[in-house]
């Protein structure tokens, strides 16, 4: 594996379709779906030939994945046409969607955890494959991963799996199907860029075989690498529908996606102020089952700077996050805030000026169920007020959300939405808005724009660039080397539970960098 | 030392079995029900019913499989209420449970008053000649009615259809994860369903083994606990039928000695002997929440209702 970027333009582009190619696989024409008051879809066109790679490309929430789960069955739509194969279609269900030779590779795998890989095949097709016997399902699914090219234990549970090899299992799932149009959404999103590159190389063999491959992404780059045609949404709506990928520049692609001029990231100015307002020494924290121990951590935050920590996913990174906003305690070391020993409590670590938004937004950051209202309004009950209100209302807290919601630009939702119906980019603004709110001095973020669109992406980075010039030290946890060069003005690199000494991002390379990332030190 | 043998200990010994079988149903359909991702906490109300039944049946002179099949059907239709409102209209399950609970207690109350206190001919051992050999206490412990015997046979079938077959594959599938099932073709509500009300049945059973085996009449609210005894012995099973044989072996002892401690002429208070089951309960509760062992068996959708358009 390797950090370089692959370049895929040139050449590699040059793909030629299958003979038989050309008739259209999927025709979909006025979709439209609401969930509750919240319209998903309205006018949504979408036309995928046999042998094509079809990027369908959009923001966060602009109806992507909406639109492909109206087609593999899981919502149905309110009204609007949907052929496949030329007949009319209307899946009541995702079995009848598969049935048709439809599958759909979810963002969020939908895969039995406590299963095993080959109990998650037999699961899904075990009776469209007409497996008998554990043995006759076992070869057939080891033949077809060898065929892709996969190395797969098969007697393994899922959830003991990497992300990237859960995602095979998933490919596999609709392939053993018998799925003649794939539906891929945003493949990309949870890999390391090598295994992007294997992932697009994949979708195109699968294509060239003369399947439809409808490939949902907000990465222009995966549009110009590996589509054939792009299909560009934008509030629900189509705006470009089925245009030649090739005969397209990104920036166009760009402005039809965001549908105004594009977002652009200011880097920050480096310089380094005396003031530490974040200190970790030799922190080591529990073994556990799952988790990576840190061992012997040394850190040192300074006011108004962006310290990257970089390194791949399960390297510790959670772990880092917890310790320090006080969700785990460690076994060895102190942390250090503005010159004092830290207080124990996550609520007291808080109240001395400390902020984090975790990497799964809905996990330590949101509560799903309850409103956008209410979720801002959590942290502000248990701390001191300004307002000095003792008793809260409806209004109160509306109020705000409502003046949150348009300074953070919180589209697809009213102060009443649940929270847990926001897209990704719009659920990482609320955090924000949330987290932002009051003095505070550190900011511990964790993979920021992981899952967001270039828009919202920018949002985000710019807001952190933001923080930093105000004089917040912030510490970025990130997975992206990219976010990491474009962000931080020093790096470390976090390798199995251990970090490396920070380094100036001018005295670094991408190289070296990977090199730390892969290797250790 | 031998006297003991034969007296107390072998007493106790041959009693376990008729004890532990009520415990021992309960916990199977509850697991049953559990591994499908629903949480049923009606079963003592459930149970109740199917006591009831079995004892009206047999007073109304309908005989014992008659009297065991109207257990199963009582049980059944509170079960069918209980899988209308939590898999169907995917209600609340812990508040749908309660409702069975205190619905199917005070039913059985209500159609059991005219037949309660009544003693029925009890539904007795099989083989009395196949155990003449044996001593005593052995003899005792191995010669069971039916329905005991089944209840010891009926883990084993669950356990094999659970971990080794397809149908078991997409009930626990269900209960793991319920979006991926069905995104998998698997159809959650009628799984589900099947579930819940194989489970019941098997409530109901539970219920007529406790009238008809156990206290052979019918007697307001003699359930006494036992359905929630079973909820909590699901856990300590961690979810595992064959588990639930040693854990309702361990309560039936607990039950056993009651009777005996009581005769024996001990002086100790009496609510301090008939506390003994509920109080071990809550040791195993305490047990089972040591260590890691809970979260790494209990299913991951368990009470979580399943609607396919709803975002989580």
């Amino acid at each position: 594996m390797t950090v370089t970027t692959t370049d895929r333009a040139g050449p590699a582009a040059e793909h030629r379709l299958p003979a038989s190619s050309g008739a259209v696989a999927v025709r979909m024409q006025s979709v439209r779906k609401a969930f509750g008051d919240r319209i998903a879809l309205d006018g949504a066109d979408l036309s995928v030939a046999w042998g094509e790679v079809h990027a369908l490309l959009g923001e966060n929430g602009a109806g992507k994945s909406s639109l492909m789960n109206i087609l593999a069955g899981f919502y149905g739509a309110d009204s609007g046409v949907v052929e496949v194969d030329g007949r009319s279609v209307a899946f009541a269900e995702p079995r009848a969607a598969s049935a048709a030779g439809i599958g759909m590779i979810h963002q969020h795998f939908k895969l039995v955890g406590p299963l095993t890989v080959l109990e998650n095949l037999r699961l899904a097709c075990g009776k469209r494959a007409g497996w008998t016997s554990h043995e006759a399902a076992l070869s057939a699914s080891q033949t077809m991963a060898r065929d892709l090219g996969f190395v797969l234990p098969m007697d393994v549970r899922v959830d003991q799996l990497s992300v990237s090899e859960q995602q095979k299992v998933e490919i596999l799932k609709v392939l053993l199907g018998g799925a003649r149009i794939l539906i891929m959404d945003e493949p990309t999103a949870v890999l390391a860029e090598s295994e992007a590159a294997g992932m697009l190389d994949l979708a195109r063999r699968l294509a060239d075989d003369g399947r439809a491959v409808i490939l949902i992404t907000h990465k222009l780059r995966d549009v110009s690498a590996t589509a054939d045609r792009v299909t560009v949404m934008r509030a629900g709506k189509t705006v470009i529908d089925g245009a030649s990928a090739r005969g397209l520049s990104s920036a166009e692609l760009a402005r039809a996606m965001v549908g105004g001029e594009t977002a652009v990231v200011r880097r920050g100015a480096a310089s380094l102020s005396a003031q530490v307002v974040l200190e970790l020494k030799g922190v080591g924290t529990a073994a556990a089952e799952h988790d990576v121990p840190l061992r012997d951590l040394n850190l040192r935050l300074h006011k108004g700077e962006i310290l990257g920590v970089a390194g791949l996913g399960g390297n510790g990174q959670s772990e880092l996050l917890e310790t320090i906003i006080g969700l785990r305690a460690p076994i060895a070391g102190d942390i250090i805030m503005h010159g004092e020993t830290a207080p124990v409590q996550p609520a007291e670590r808080r109240e001395a000026g400390l902020r984090f938004v975790p990497a799964d937004r809905f996990h330590l950051g949101l509560f799903g169920s309850l409103s956008l209202a209410e979720n801002l309004a959590v942290p502000a009950l248990s701390g001191r007020r300004p307002e000095k209100r003792w008793w809260v209302t409806k209004g109160w807290m509306r109020g705000r959300a409502e003046t949150s919601i348009r300074d953070y630009e919180i589209a697809g939702g009213v102060a009443d939405t649940q929270a847990r119906l926001l897209s990704g980019g719009n659920a990482q603004k609320l955090i924000l808005a949330r987290e932002f709110e009051g003095e505070f001095s550190i900011l511990i973020v964790h993979s920021p724009v992981r899952g967001l669109d270039v828009r919202a992406a920018a949002a985000v980075q710019n807001r952190l660039l933001a923080a930093a010039a105000r004089g917040v030290g912030v510490l970025m946890i990130s997975e992206d080397l990219d976010e990491v060069l474009a962000l931080s003005s020093r790096v470390a690199v976090l390798s199995h539970g251990r970090l490396s000494d920070a380094m100036p991002i001018e005295q670094t390379d991408r190289a070296e960098l990977g090199r730390l990332i892969l290797e250790g030190h | 030392m031998n006297g003991f043998v034969t007296g107390f200990l072998g007493d106790w010994i041959g009693a376990i079995p008729v004890f532990a079988a009520p415990y021992l149903l309960a916990t199977t359909g509850l697991i049953i029900n559990e591994r499908a991702g629903v949480m049923n906490l009606g079963a003592e109300g459930i149970m109740s019913m199917g006591a009831v039944a079995a004892v009206i049946a047999m007073l109304s002179g309908l005989g014992l499989p008659m009297a065991v099949l109207m257990g199963c059907l009582a049980a059944l239709g509170m079960t069918l209420l209980f899988a209308l409102l939590t898999v169907v209209l995917r209600l609340e399950q812990v508040l749908s449970g309660l409702v069975i609970f205190a619905f199917g207690v005070g039913l059985s109350g209500v159609i059991g008053d005219s037949f309660a206190n009544q003693p029925i001919k009890a539904l007795g051992p099989i083989y009395p000649a196949a155990f003449t050999g044996l001593p005593r206490w052995l003899a005792r412990f191995t010669d069971q009615d039916p329905l005991t015997y089944f209840a010891f046979i009926l883990p084993f079938i669950v356990w094999w259809v659970l971990e080794k077959t397809e149908l078991g594959l997409r009930l626990r599938s269900v209960g793991e994860n319920a979006p991926a099932a069905d995104a998998a073709g698997v159809n959650v509500m009628l799984m589900r369903l099947g579930a819940v009300l194989v489970g019941g049945i098997i409530l109901g059973l539970a219920g007529a083994h406790l009238s008809l085996v156990g206290s052979q009449v019918w007697v307001t609210g003699m359930v006494s606990g036992r359905g929630w005894i079973a909820v909590a012995l699901v856990t300590f099973a961690r979810w595992n039928t064959l588990r639930a044989i040693g854990a309702a072996v361990l309560f039936g002892a607990v039950q056993a000695v009651i009777p005996l401690l009581l005769s024996s002429g001990l002086h100790v208070p009496i609510y301090l002997i008939q506390m003994m089951p509920y109080l071990a309960t809550i040791a195993v509760l305490a047990a089972s929440g040591m260590g890691r062992l809970r979260a790494s068996a209990q299913p991951e959708d368990l009470a979580r209702p399943f609607l396919r358009e709803e975002r989580r």
